[in-house]
């Protein structure tokens, strides 16, 4: 496959170029209620091509390696014409060369189990949820996915790497009475199938978490000291912050950029982010980025200051800083865009006993009921709890935190010693062929104290 | 027939094969500079069959890639227990064949487009920061089923998407227009003018008093309401009795005044279908009639549960791409 990428690159009058091309397999089981809604497997592959030649940049997709040849000549004189349309030229920060291939390895490997066994595990878990009587629909969702990818590019580096990921999530609707709430449930998110096997547990604490929220009161409205659980401020330090870090949403956004300054103070000396592509068995971790960069760990907030941004190369280069290793696509039909990796809040010195027992009045959120990120973010939380002189009191529904990201940062007070990486996760980002969606990254934390959040309810 | 379709009867009851080519060019500018050209280039297939009334799916790039019968096969040992057969040969109604000028149009014409639209909107507001995206599309899909449908379709359209930002409000807020023709695109002055008139709008803001007010919805945010309407209107949704509409036909649901039709076939439309991504036959149709509920949006499946008459709505697409890795849904 080098071979044929390489050729596809030869005597292009570009600065420069590079090709990828995907080779897939995928599953997707599906079950809604008793109804198993879809069992498919999928054998999709694909490349993309860009081509840079001053200003001009262009890019493209294709379904057949037989194509390569002809699509990227298209897409250099495709590049040339832009050209004569961008003034300034497009710079790529310096990287090395690469040559290597990278190969996963899996401890169980999804693609070595049969899909009559993928099939009946889901049906398992799916099955303890329909067992409730006041459960009125569930939806349950298994997915694999194995990717081989061939990354060839102008300047040298030619490499191979693989992606495999399998995970399960489900989500369990319950009525009582008027009120109506869900539980949610998702294990996996790395190339271990083992992950899904025995999470009974799980379940049940799902369940259980069902049961009493579909008998709490609503929340009541106000602003409250907070303790977020690990799933909450994972959620939190995704959304509200990583996404600002993410170089291609700060670069045209004046405010953003001075406020993100490498070196400005937004969070207390306690508090510490990282992006670590290279943390072993989860879903954000990978060797080298789709434009053929080794990945790194790199810290976003250190000792409560910004030391760092993603980037691309492009980004890189247009701000002056280093290339991190964070150009990424979903799939073969996309070009890379900054992405973040498996985002972490390092963990602190304190115990969930300490943050607890802190507050005189105000609640323990578990976050994890989708939201809305950015500047001012509102997240959902699957279930709250009150706390009161410094105890864990009854459980409240229907709560959702709402804050901006800078105040919100310098409230936090306290930090666990408890981190936590979530399981599943997913992520949509738009870019110029559309909206990527890819469950190839993770974030992590433990719980969080914060001093004073705006928690929003019905009552 | 082709010959995954006559493999597939040793192996199945019956077979459906989805196949598309597509071919898009992109070009997007941003503050009056192109900031990239993107082509996009898909071919793929997706194969259900149906074995002992269970439904199996796989999907692959071509359809003589290895293993994707076999795939589908071993699925439907372990598939979604279905009541309806895929679709039969029957006549449809074609539509006429896209403007072969379309799927000729060259990265070069959008960019001259796109350059000619700036320099005639700075021509009225010189201060306008002007970002664009145009694009055209052509591609053939086709449905071949084991009960005799065996049919393709081109298709093809242009578009462009003008945004001009207020001052002082961001990137994300300001005056917008579109374009969307089955032939290359002819930008008239008078277009230019009502997105310029627009943007000035956003010189002088106001801020309206809160509460209960009448509201005139421009077309776009009236079809914000169509949305949700078709929610309701989905017949898996009915079938499971999860719409509100779900026993609601032939009764009042709105507003006399209020009718919504259907017609794939419309000529005048820049993407029209003459059959649905099932191969059923699409048809003009009256879906609410002077606010008179007559039926719902349908699939096989779902028409199969619902006892509905044909529908053609099955689409495999989503709003963000034509990813037919989706099952076809109404």
């Amino acid at each position: 496959m080098k071979e044929k990428l390489r050729a596809a690159l030869l005597d292009l009058d570009v600065d420069y170029a590079d090709i990828r091309f995907d080779q897939e397999q995928k599953t997707q089981i599906g079950f809604k209620g008793d109804q198993l809604e879809q069992i498919a497997t999928f054998n999709p592959q694909g490349g993309h091509v860009r081509t840079y030649y001053r200003g001009g940049k262009a890019i493209a997709s294709f379904s057949k390696i037989e194509d390569a040849i002809e699509i990227t000549r298209k897409t250099a004189a495709a590049a040339r014409a832009a050209a004569a349309h961008h003034r300034e030229p497009i710079r790529l920060a310096d990287v090395p060369m690469i040559q290597e291939d990278f190969a996963i390895h899996a401890t169980a490997d999804p693609r070595r189990v049969s899909l009559a066994e993928k099939h009946d595990l889901l049906s398992h878990y799916n099955s303890i949820a329909m067992q409730v009587p006041e459960i009125l629909m569930t939806q349950f969702m298994y997915g694999d996915s194995y990717a081989l990818r061939t990354y060839v590019n102008t300047e040298g580096t030619a490499v191979t790497y693989e992606h495999l990921i399998s995970h399960m999530i489900g989500i369990i609707v319950g009525k009582r009475g008027d009120a109506v709430q869900r539980a949610y449930f998702a294990v996996g998110g790395s190339e271990d199938y083992g992950r899904l096997l025995d999470r009974e547990t799980l379940m049940e604490q799902a369940l259980a978490e069902l049961d009493e929220l579909l008998s709490a009161s609503p929340v009541k409205a106000g602003v409250y000291p907070v303790v977020l659980d690990p799933y909450g401020a994972s959620i939190f330090i995704h959304e509200a912050f990583g996404h600002r870090s993410e170089a291609d949403l700060t670069q045209e956004h004046p405010m953003l950029r001075e406020r993100l300054a490498l070196g400005s103070e937004i969070a207390s000396p306690m508090f510490n982010v990282v992006d670590d592509p290279t943390i072993p068995g989860r879903g954000g971790t990978y060797p080298v980025d789709d434009e053929g960069v080794r990945a790194k760990p790199t810290q976003l907030i250190s000792e409560g200051r910004v030391a760092g941004r993603l980037h691309s190369r492009e980004s890189a280069a247009s701000f002056g800083e280093q290339p991190t290793g964070n150009c990424r696509a979903s799939d073969a039909g996309y070009g890379p865009l900054i992405r973040m990796s498996n985002t972490v809040i390092e963990p602190g010195k304190h115990t969930l006993d300490e943050m607890i027992s802190s507050i005189d009045d105000g609640l323990y959120v578990a976050g994890g009921a989708g939201g809305q990120g950015g500047i001012d973010f509102t997240f959902g939380a699957r279930w709250a709890r009150r706390i009161r002189h410094g105890k864990l009191r009854e459980m409240v529904s229907d709560a959702n935190l709402s804050g901006n990201l800078f105040s919100t940062l310098k409230a936090i007070s306290m930090i666990g010693n408890d981190p936590l990486m979530l399981e599943y996760c997913d992520c949509g980002k738009g870019s110029f062929d559309g909206v990527q969606m890819t469950s190839r990254i993770c974030a992590g934390a433990p719980h969080i104290k914060i001093d004073a959040a705006t928690v929003g309810g019905v009552s | 027939m082709t010959t995954l379709i006559q493999q597939s009867k040793s192996v199945a009851d019956q077979a459906e094969l989805y196949q598309i080519n597509t071919r898009a060019a992109n070009v997007m500018f941003s503050k009056g500079e192109v900031e990239v050209v993107a082509n996009r280039n898909v071919a793929a297939c997706a194969l259900r069959v149906l074995k002992d009334g269970k439904l199996g799916s796989s999907y692959a790039g071509s359809a003589d890639q290895e293993g994707l019968l076999r795939d589908a096969v071993s699925a439907a040992a372990f598939g979604q227990a279905v009541a309806f057969r895929f679709a039969e040969e029957k006549p449809v109604n074609r539509t006429l064949e896209p403007d072969p000028r379309t799927a000729e149009l060259t990265v070069a014409d959008l960019l001259d487009l796109c350059q000619d639209v700036r320099t005639r909107i700075l021509r009225l507001e010189p201060k306008a920061v002007v970002n664009m995206t145009c694009r055209t599309h052509a591609g053939t899909r086709s449905v071949e089923t084991s009960s005799g449908v065996q049919i393709s379709e081109r298709s093809g359209h242009a578009y462009l998407g003008v945004e001009l930002p207020f001052a002082d409000h961001g990137t994300d807020v300001g005056a917008v227009a579109e374009a969307l023709s089955s032939s290359p695109l002819a930008i008239e002055d008078p277009w230019i003018e009502q997105l310029v008139e627009m943007h000035t709008w956003g010189a002088q803001p106001s801020v309206p008093t809160s509460g209960r007010l009448p509201v005139l919805l421009a077309p776009g945010a009236s079809n914000l309401l169509t949305m949700a309407l078709l929610v309701c209107l989905d017949g898996r949704a009915v079938a499971a009795g999860l719409s509100p509409l779900a026993d609601r036909v032939e009764q009042q649901i709105l507003d006399a005044k209020l009718t919504l039709r259907e017609n794939p076939l419309d000529e005048q439309l820049p993407i029209k279908r003459s059959f649905d991504d099932e191969g059923v036959a699409c048809q003009p149709r009256t879906i609410i009639d002077q606010g008179v509920l007559k039926g719902f949006l349908a699939d096989l499946n779902s028409r199969s549960m619902l006892k509905q008459n044909a529908a053609g709505n099955a689409a495999r697409r989503t709003m963000f791409s034509e990813n037919i890795e989706d099952a076809p849904m109404p």
